[in-house]
């Protein structure tokens, strides 16, 4: 498909037939795939459609403009310190909405609200601790939606430059035609292939039914990625291609060019890191934890004012109405014992083991763990997206040398695995060193603090309700188990008893395979090995076993 | 400059090899590893031991019990006929038992290494010797377990004939020349065990795949190339079968694993206890044969090396073998060398 001009415009149109004839490639490839699920084949078929009429479309408006690069190189460079400092903001942007969302608690921890201590006046007891609960909902409310309002405000695509629509790198884009159909053209291929591989990934269950048993389906699973992960680097580096196919590409190409959150994208595909929107989940989800705890604390309060409205009742209650003296006494008794009941109650249980207190400084303490371990996480993918930068900078490095040098870059699989090596010597410097090692075990050390904690507080507000057996019983139970067995084969040892899981048990046998063999022959179906119960019935053979099997010998 | 048009129709073949891939993939039969015939001979809660059958009889009369790693299944060393040390060591003579730690379950969270190297080892050496009516037995170890095993052979050495370990850490005093060996010093491993139970294998395939990040997407490279050979895609997926049955790990032996020998290396300091008795390496005085992968990239050979100055065993020897970890097992220079050279070394000692 060599063109024999060497225009702008005959780049691009070889690049859009090259792209076309690998899309319909690629619609081949999926209707073989997906043969068995004839709705995939329509999809499949409406998608090609579109994108040809969109290429088309495209092939039209690039045969129309004119080259004006020089003025975007120009405004790029402008912005390029912005690009560079991606990652950079990136960080801050993720540690400062960490920090925002939960620097209520940590400053106006409401657990640090010392409680009303009884004195010798119940009624100014009761008159501070109505105080106390009303305070505690005040701060509960405004810190939830403090929560709220920075969630909405650390959105960090709104903070990132590259698609802050007042960029200036992007108003040039748009009022420049060229850059825009390059940029056009990539993003057509981005909307068909990225449609592709998230329902190749989608059906990836559906798929694997068909395969004969999990370790092909690993196995396809595995190629799959890597086609995909080749296809991520493919978009990064396209944009570029028609520099380094004049021969012009050098590092100021690159570093204008390489859009970080492209590879930042290729980075999380390559480390399976959280998506961004499961990050906002994780968020949200932390917040309505916190929700929940404000609703316990409202329910706690209104409780509370109940209680207290029947105290004032109880006080202004007048005991000496009615006549009959026996009769009033009991009347009066009785109905003292109902409102002491109604009125002690709630103080009881608010009282007796503060148990209410307790659960939420438990969450309070888990919260600001999640807090720490949010933070001490985004340090760590900052030094793994670093890391992964550094590596594609010194792969375009060797590209530009290349280019200068009149090499012929003919093969991105050459390319994807020049990166792969690179980056490994980055990576495993990196994992190496000492402070990547403390924060990566700090990190691991507080989930599984978090998860400790979140199982035990289950097991406490919802598992002990239930009729089923909790963790923490079944480790009781296993230790108590794995001490008793301990004891019976030390016992065991010193009686001389022969351990009866000594056993002989029936030969497993399998048809050896040779490795040319080109189709397994089905093996004999393998005699079982004795269940436990069998082997304790089977103890009486062991001795005459252990006498065929010295005879073998 | 760039071809483009090289590079379009690569992206290409990328995406028909992936569908010829699925096809070929979909029609593969049953992938086996193992297949050497043994019989289960001893079972003691989760943990087995197989006698390799023998069609001939055994030219050494003292058997060899063979353990490997906890954290891996024993499968690798007979992952196929043409490529399985078990087999070839069979092929040479020796009458061959292997142990099957099993897949500890939650149940299994307080099995601690006393457990695993005073109970279930001893015990499995024990039934062999019995079943020989034999004093002693040679004993070989692979990584983990050859370290388990060398403790068991300072403690316990009139029960073996010989002592044979590879690519088995013992020296974890250098904690830059590896990066778990890193790791280890500041993971809170109570934690792990406390909040676990057992160790999950995700979390240890996790930290030994950091080892080589690119090695789980660019290995696929070579496997949409041999789509067309299936012998070549069976030996991948015989290997990935491998890799893929991990099982879990006991939380208490863990623990000790990990704080005693990594992070304190109380064996090579002197002050390791097990089971409430001191193991002194001098005490090893059973003839040694250390073998090691001169390019191991999970066990620096500096660790493995570091043993033979510290036991008291006066026949010892170092045995280098040329390839990774893996490799010292699988690979085509192990049949041809390593078998016949280890089979050798024990049948001259027995």
């Amino acid at each position: 498909m060599a063109t024999t001009k060497n225009t702008p415009v005959d780049f691009i149109n070889e690049m859009v037939e090259n792209q076309t004839k690998m899309v319909n490639n690629l619609v081949e490839n999926t209707k073989t795939i997906a043969k068995e699920m004839p709705f995939v084949k329509e999809m499949v078929d409406k998608g090609q459609q579109a994108y040809h009429e969109i290429v088309n479309t495209t092939k039209e408006m690039m045969n129309d403009t004119t080259a004006k690069l020089n003025n975007v190189a120009e405004e790029a460079k402008k912005t390029n310190s912005e690009s560079n400092n991606f990652f950079m903001q990136w960080l801050e942007n993720s540690m400062n909405g960490s920090k925002q969302m939960f620097t209520y608690p940590m400053t106006n921890n409401f657990s640090k609200m010392k409680m009303p201590e009884m004195g010798s006046n119940p009624t100014e007891f009761m008159n501070n601790m109505t105080a106390w609960m009303t305070n505690m909902n005040t701060q509960m409310q405004n810190m939830y939606s403090q929560m709220q309002n920075q969630m909405q405000m650390n959105n960090w695509m709104n903070n990132n430059p590259m698609t802050n629509p007042n960029n200036p790198m992007l108003q040039m884009m748009n009022n420049i035609n060229m850059q825009n159909s390059m940029q056009e053209g990539v993003n057509n291929w981005n909307k068909y292939t990225k449609p592709y591989y998230d329902m190749m990934t989608s059906l990836n269950g559906d798929w694997a039914k068909y395969m004969p048993n999990i370790t092909t389906a690993e196995s396809f699973k595995g190629m799959h990625t890597m086609t995909e992960s080749i296809g991520k680097f493919y978009e990064m580096w396209s944009p570029m291609f028609k520099q380094m196919q004049e021969g012009s590409f050098n590092m100021d190409t690159y570093k204008t060019m390489m859009k970080p959150e492209m590879m930042k994208d290729f980075m999380d595909k390559f480390f399976n890191f959280m998506p961004s929107e499961t990050k906002q989940q994780m968020e949200q989800m932390n917040a309505a934890i916190i929700d929940s705890m404000k609703q316990m604390s409202t329910m706690g309060t209104n409780g509370y004012n109940s209680f207290k409205t029947q105290m004032n009742g109880f006080k202004n209650m007048n005991p000496n109405m009615g006549m009959g003296a026996y009769t009033n006494v009991w009347d009066m008794y009785t109905q003292l014992k109902d409102s002491m009941g109604a009125m002690v109650s709630p103080l009881t249980k608010l009282m007796e083991e503060n148990s209410s207190v307790q659960d939420m400084t438990t969450w309070s303490n888990l919260s600001d763990k999640m807090m720490e371990m949010n933070l001490k996480n985004t340090q760590l993918q900052h030094m793994m997206y670093n890391a992964g930068a550094q590596a594609m900078e010194e792969m375009a490095e060797s590209m530009a040398q290349k280019i200068q040098s009149g090499e012929s870059i003919d093969s991105i699989i050459k390319m994807y695995q020049e990166y792969l090596t690179k980056g490994d010597a980055h990576f495993t410097s990196l994992f190496e060193s000492d402070e990547y090692s403390k924060v990566m075990t700090e990190v691991s050390s507080l989930q599984m603090h978090i998860k400790m904690e979140m199982d035990k507080q289950m097991e406490k507000l919802f598992f002990s309700k239930m009729p089923i057996a909790t963790r923490t019983e079944m480790d009781e139970v296993y230790k108590n188990i794995y001490d008793l067995k301990k004891m019976v084969r030390t016992m065991e040892k010193m009686l001389g008893v022969k351990n009866p899981a000594e056993t002989v048990v029936e030969k497993v046998e399998k048809v050896t395979k040779t490795a040319t063999a080109k189709k397994a022959t089905p093996a004999p179906a393998a005699k079982k090995v004795a269940t436990p119960a069998a082997k304790v019935v089977a103890k009486k053979a062991a001795p005459v076993a252990a006498k065929k099997t010295a005879k073998k010998k | 400059m760039l071809n483009t048009d090289a590079i379009v129709k690569e992206m290409q073949h990328i995406s028909e090899k992936l569908s010829a891939g699925y096809n070929t993939l979909k029609n593969m039969p049953e992938v086996e590893i193992a297949t050497t015939p043994k019989e289960l001979v001893w079972q003691c809660d989760k943990v087995k031991m197989f006698r390799y059958t023998r069609t001939t009889p055994a030219k050494c009369k003292i058997p060899v019990l063979v353990s490997f790693a906890i954290m891996n299944r024993h499968d690798v060393l007979d992952l196929q006929p043409d490529r399985s040390l078990m087999k070839k060591l069979l092929d040479e003579g020796l009458d061959i038992y292997i142990m099957d730690w099993g897949y500890p379950t939650k149940a299994d969270r307080y099995l601690s290494m006393e457990d695993y190297i005073l109970g279930y080892m001893n015990d499995a050496i024990d039934f062999v010797a019995n079943a020989h009516k034999v004093k002693k037995i040679h004993k070989m170890g692979i990584c983990q377990s050859g370290l388990f095993s060398m403790i068991y052979a300072s403690l316990n050495p009139e029960k073996l004939q010989t002592l044979t370990t590879y690519v088995a850490p013992y020296d974890f005093e250098d904690v830059n020349c590896n990066m778990l060996y890193k790791w280890t010093k500041y993971v809170d491993v109570d934690v792990m065990a406390d909040s676990m139970g057992t160790i999950s294998a995700d979390v240890l395939n996790g930290a030994f795949s950091m080892l080589k990040p690119s090695a789980d997407i660019a290995k696929y490279f070579g496997v949409m190339e041999m789509m067309d050979n299936e012998d070549k895609l069976m030996n991948f997926l015989r290997m990935e079968k491998w890799k893929n049955d991990t099982p879990d790990l006991s939380g208490e032996m863990f623990r000790k694993y990990i704080k005693d020998l990594f992070r304190d290396n109380k064996l090579m300091n002197g002050n390791f206890e097990l089971g409430g008795q001191h193991v002194n390496l001098k005490n090893m005085t059973v003839p040694f044969l250390n073998v090691y992968a001169t390019e191991d990239n999970i066990i620096p050979n500096k660790s493995t090396i570091a043993i033979m100055d510290k036991i008291g065993s006066k026949d010892k020897q170092l045995y280098a073998f040329p390839g990774g970890h893996i490799g010292v097992f699988v690979g085509a220079k192990s049949q041809k060398e390593l078998g016949p050279s280890v089979a050798k070394w024990v049948m001259d000692r027995s």
